[in-house]
């Protein structure tokens, strides 16, 4: 049996686990640069709030519910990740983190399904101090309807093998794991509304979508087929939103220089090398006139360098740039990632080429060491945040200075 | 342990090479579940003069409070350090400052973590 832990709420649930003046209070927690909601507590919930709109659009409905509202405060939502990963770890096997707030798990043997989900979801909830659903089931994306079910019952939910068929034909379609909104005007075209009517697909039918969805509908059916989640990254981005439009290439060029270093110290951290690089500009999202520009570009030969990524990106950009815009935010992402030691040197790279790029690996694994964000923060030459975060709260679980009081 | 302090190709080999343990250190004396332990700061004199103001107080989510423990609990919407006492049915909360009188919890009281430990760093002049 496969297992999924679930944080509810998990970002509002951090927060509210350090106020207690909050408890039975409505919270939400806003985006990068305090943009638009990105969790709810189940009070906020309630209130008819939702997730994605943005902050200043429902501001007077906040006030007015007396919400407590937070920017995001990344660093205490890891530190919590990381604690409810190793708590698991110390009460399940084989523990797969998914995302920040949620793990899948294999039941250690001899256990009974319905008597380790209860005290798995009692222990964890007392240990973190969250509420952590639990959903078991056949397979991982049984279990992922498990757990659904658990949040609206008591917090943890075994789905049995004999109960399978009749829980899928009250699932919609829409709710299955790994069923993409791409695929919903198809399936919805074919007749097919429940998780049920999925599992029951014409093998004829079937054939024609990719392979990832014909494994969807075997784990729909009790055939694990997703075995293990991939743990090698394949792209890595870098985004910030200004809190001051900037209008000309040289200030949007500085951004990209920021966002290239920052990259360049993740992959060497892995040690690896990225061989496609990809910038995107925008302008206000929400505006009628909104822009977009995007280019992508190769790099001559793999590199985690900073400065070989900047000179890719410079001239796709230049291609590309419209004046006179006023933009709100970039994005460098680099794909194509391969481990440094595969990396394909050409023909004509002399000896001391790869003797110089030798030596730029070892700077870019030395400047990994440090906080990649600080470095990008600090280097944006304004003294002012570039991310707006009116409501951050203390970093309660890694800084001295932050942590709570007692009376 | 460093490969640096290990005898190498040269010299003799050291007669304690076999003999070497960890090093003390203070959390393994503190902390027993180091992903549910927590830190606070004591901001009162309810519990001097066992607690003192500023001290750092250790607490513990892994731990059931027991009668007789000192826990952090939530009273009236911020956190509090008390002694936890079950009389019978009844759940005390007492101060251990003695001008201070003992409250009594009801079943809903939140507990956040069983204090184990406090730490008080001397500052230095100069």
């Amino acid at each position: 049996m496969i297992g999924l832990a679930d944080c509810n709420s998990f970002y509002a649930s951090c927060e509210k686990l350090f106020r207690p003046d909050l408890r039975g209070r409505p919270v939400v927690v806003l985006s990068n640069n305090d943009g638009c909601i990105v969790a709810l507590s189940a009070e906020a919930k309630a209130l008819g709030i939702r997730r994605g709109e943005p902050y200043f659009r429902c501001r007077t409905q906040l006030e007015r519910g007396h919400v407590a509202v937070f920017s995001s405060n990344y660093t205490l939502y890891q530190d919590m990740s990381d604690r409810t990963v190793e708590i698991l770890r110390s009460l399940a096997c084989d523990v797969q983190p998914y995302s920040i707030d949620e793990s899948f798990f294999s039941l250690p043997g001899g256990t009974d399904p319905e008597t380790y989900a209860g005290r798995l979801y009692n222990t964890l909830k007392r240990r973190t101090g969250l509420t952590i659903s639990v959903g078991i089931a056949r397979t991982r994306t049984l279990a992922k309807v498990a757990n659904h079910m658990a949040k609206h019952t008591r917090g943890w939910m075994v789905l049995r093998e004999e109960d399978e068929r009749a829980v899928l034909a009250s699932t919609a379609v829409s709710e299955v794991w790994g069923v993409g909104w791409r695929y919903q005007a198809t399936l919805v075209s074919l007749g097919l509304k429940t998780a049920l009517d999925l599992a029951c697909m014409d093998e004829r039918r079937l054939q024609r979508f990719p392979v990832t969805f014909r494994r969807t509908v075997a784990e729909l059916n009790g055939v694990a087929c997703i075995e293990s989640l991939p743990d090698v990254r394949r792209s890595f981005i870098s985004g910030i939103s200004f809190s001051v439009p900037k209008t000309s290439l040289a200030q949007i060029m500085q951004t990209l220089s920021c966002h290239c270093r920052n990259l360049s110290s993740k992959m060497a951290r892995r040690n690896l090398a990225a061989s496609e690089v990809f910038v995107q500009l925008g302008t206000d999202r929400f505006a009628e006139d909104y822009r977009l520009l995007e280019c992508s570009a190769a790099l001559p030969r793999a590199s985690n360098y900073a400065p070989d990524l900047l000179a890719a990106v410079k001239p796709a950009l230049e291609a590309v740039f419209v004046p006179g815009l006023r933009y709100k935010n970039s994005r460098v992402g680099v794909f194509g990632l391969c481990p440094l030691e595969c990396r394909q040197w050409s023909l004509f790279d002399d000896e001391s080429r790869i003797e110089a790029a030798r030596k730029r690996d070892t700077m870019a694994a030395l400047v990994g060491q440090r906080g990649d964000l600080r470095t990008l923060t600090d280097s944006f030459g304004d003294k002012r945040r570039i991310c707006r975060s009116e409501f951050l709260s203390p970093c309660y679980t890694t800084r001295w200075s932050d942590i709570p009081g007692a009376g | 342990m460093g490969s640096e302090t290990q005898t190498g190709r040269y010299g003799f080999p050291s007669p304690g090479e076999d003999c070497r343990e960890d090093r003390l250190d203070i959390r393994s004396l503190l902390v027993r579940h180091p992903s549910s332990t927590y830190y606070l700061r004591s901001e009162g004199d309810a519990m001097a003069p066992l607690i003192s103001r500023g001290d750092i107080m250790v607490a513990d989510r892994a731990l059931r409070p027991r009668n007789g423990d000192i826990v952090i609990v939530e009273l009236d919407g911020s956190f509090c350090v008390r002694r936890l006492v079950v009389s019978g049915q009844r759940l005390l909360l007492c101060a251990e400052n003695p001008g201070w009188e003992p409250s009594e919890a009801g079943a809903d009281l939140v507990c956040f973590g069983v204090v184990t430990g406090v730490v008080r760093v001397f500052g230095r002049q100069g």
